[in-house]
């Protein structure tokens, strides 16, 4: 990795990381409440008291944005998680045994995959009602098919590498080899898929949140701040800037993440 | 004979994906949240005209046999009565697949121009720097979700600008414009970085070799060479970008304003319309769908490379 690729991804990691500090501490950091209206500044621009400004209420965007990164980043992560587990159980299975059980996760990949993957997730969405666990379960089982492709092609190439030839022939079991030959050897592809899926949820949570499809009111979410501001991009812009810089940051940091991850390997 | 099998597991899959589509609508309108028939007639219809309805629309049939006159209904484009304009769903669907068309072409010829003809007319005229440039900043700006690039758009050229109105005119191409190029920013960026490549490797090849042997230019290499071998990246690209306008083009109507499909879709989920919805997202899966099963099955009969790779892999 070059120097310059280094700094990238450690500026990114840094980001990250203080993104999901600062959301978890979000309660005991002396902002202002995110709730609180305050209809003297109201579409106040950003200052030393409100760092990002103040919205058509009078709430202050930074805290906002702040509140609101915590459930985003609790969606996208119960979300990558689920379809990465999902993926490598039944990648793995269908990789390494092979069979029926290989043709019919084959067959489900493929079919899912043929579905405008976004168009689903707005149908089921709207119809079971949006909450973070609706949210995290329907973009998880929905979006396992993506790695599961990759868990699999790499299990079944790992499958008849020599060092799985010779713990097949020291009588280990399937499972242990599963466990300490195949999976070790995954590690840097899951990163990978993880952050692009990453990537994905953030981009889908934000835009579903963008259109409506969002946490009920009052409760602040990027896309829903998003959606505010362009009731009045005009007169108070630094409420879109503000939401844009957080989405964009984000994404951009995972977006290097992945990258040099995968040029790594 | 693998190209039949391969012809015939693509169209399989197409129908698989189509009836997954209809089975969740058809359980999202007629089985989820609660009473249909209340849902349809609204809160404060009486007990009598419910069960009436309900009778009427065959609500207690078998879950079977309902789907399947659901079904029947879709195959004629019969999408049922939006709840909250009392309307026909393809009626509503008529009015409004203009804007998005219209959005859709737009946003499919600034991809062309920016991803392929400009880039060459830029190279063929020794121009690389400005084509390095220009493909710095689709890249630039694709990385921002359609989305916050709309609303970035509006701030900076309706907003602080004021060249664009606040409100989006119809009548304006500039509107149009400004629109379309968020809306192809994704798919223009993939397209050109693709076809730099492409043309990259073919100005290496050996054809280019002995043409610069020749004696012929740069210039006249790239044109008579190289094009016509790259060409084949950012079409296939370009092609896929249709099927991600589709999507696309929802978030750009609603964050522009513009009175297409994306709007109504918007509106069904304010409204929780949703006969509205699922006719929008089976049109829209069965338009998307169609456009990749098309575009697999074309790539495969132009492409010998492809058919050896009929095995399922990563």
């Amino acid at each position: 990795m070059s120097g310059k690729a280094r700094v990238a991804l450690s500026g990114a990691l840094t980001w990250l990381g203080l993104i999901v500090l600062l959301a978890a501490t979000v309660h005991w950091l002396p902002l202002r409440d995110p709730l609180a209206l305050d209809l003297a500044f109201t579409t106040a621009p950003p200052s030393l008291e409100h760092l990002a400004g103040t919205d058509e209420l009078g709430r202050d965007v930074f805290s906002r944005l702040l509140h609101a990164a915590g459930s985003t980043i609790l969606i996208v992560a119960g979300a990558t998680s689920l379809s990465l587990l999902l993926a490598v159980l039944l990648g793995t299975i269908a990789g390494f045994v092979g069979g029926w059980f290989d043709v019919a996760v084959r067959i489900s990949v493929d079919l899912l995959w043929s579905v405008p993957f976004v168009v689903f997730v707005v149908l089921i969405v709207s119809v079971v009602g949006v909450s973070q666990f609706s949210l995290i379960v329907t973009i998880g089982v929905l979006n396992w098919v993506g790695p599961a492709r990759v868990v699999r092609s790499e299990v079944a190439r790992l499958r008849d590498a020599d060092f799985v030839v010779a713990a097949r022939a020291h009588g280990y079991s399937p499972i242990l080899i599963l466990l300490r030959e195949v999976l070790p050897n995954l590690r840097r592809s899951l990163v990978t898929l993880a952050a692009y899926g990453a990537i994905e949820v953030l981009t889908l949570e934000t835009g579903l949140a963008f259109v409506g499809l969002s946490l009920p009111a009052p409760t602040p979410t990027w896309g829903g701040m998003l959606a505010d501001g362009l009731g009045y991009f005009s007169t108070a812009w630094w409420v879109v800037i503000g939401t844009s810089a957080a989405i964009t940051t984000t994404l951009g940091a995972l977006q290097i993440v992945a990258r040099s991850i995968e040029r790594a390997s | 004979m693998a190209i039949f099998r391969y012809v015939r597991n693509r169209l399989l899959l197409f129908i698989g994906g189509i009836a997954l589509i209809l089975v969740t609508s058809f359980f999202a309108i007629y089985r989820l949240p609660g009473d249909p028939a209340r849902m349809i007639l609204g809160p404060r219809a009486s007990a009598e005209s419910v069960a009436q309805f309900q009778k009427d629309a065959g609500l207690n049939d078998p879950v079977l046999t309902q789907f399947v006159r659901f079904v029947g209904r879709v195959g004629v484009l019969d999408f049922g009565e939006s709840l909250t304009y009392r309307r026909p769903v393809l009626a509503l669907v008529n009015e409004r697949i203009g804007q998005s068309l219209r959005l859709i072409g737009y946003a499919f010829l600034i991809m062309w121009v920016f991803a392929v003809i400009l880039p060459v007319c830029l190279r063929a005229s020794g121009g690389t720097l400005a084509d390095d440039g220009l493909r710095a900043l689709w890249t630039g700006l694709s990385a921002a979700p359609p989305y916050v690039l709309a609303l970035l758009t509006l701030t900076l050229l309706a907003g602080s600008l004021r060249v664009l109105p606040a409100v989006f005119e119809p009548g304006r191409l500039s509107c149009w414009l400004a629109a379309a190029f968020v809306l192809a920013a994704y798919p223009t960026a993939l397209a050109s970085r693709l076809f730099h490549d492409a043309l990259a490797a073919a100005m290496l090849s050996e054809y280019a070799t002995r043409a610069r042997a020749q004696g012929f230019s740069e210039g006249a290499i790239l044109l008579r060479e190289a094009l016509v071998n790259a060409l084949a990246a950012p079409v296939s690209a370009i092609a896929n970008g249709l099927a991600y306008f589709f999507t696309g083009t929802f978030f750009v109507e609603v964050a522009f304003g513009i009175g297409g499909i994306g709007s109504l879709t918007y509106d069904a989920i304010r409204n929780k319309d949703i006969t509205v919805l699922a006719g929008v997202c089976v049109l829209f899966a069965f338009v998307i769908s169609a456009i990749s099963a098309v575009l697999d099955l074309a790539q495969h009969v132009l492409s010998p490379r492809l058919r050896r790779s009929d095995e399922w892999q990563g």
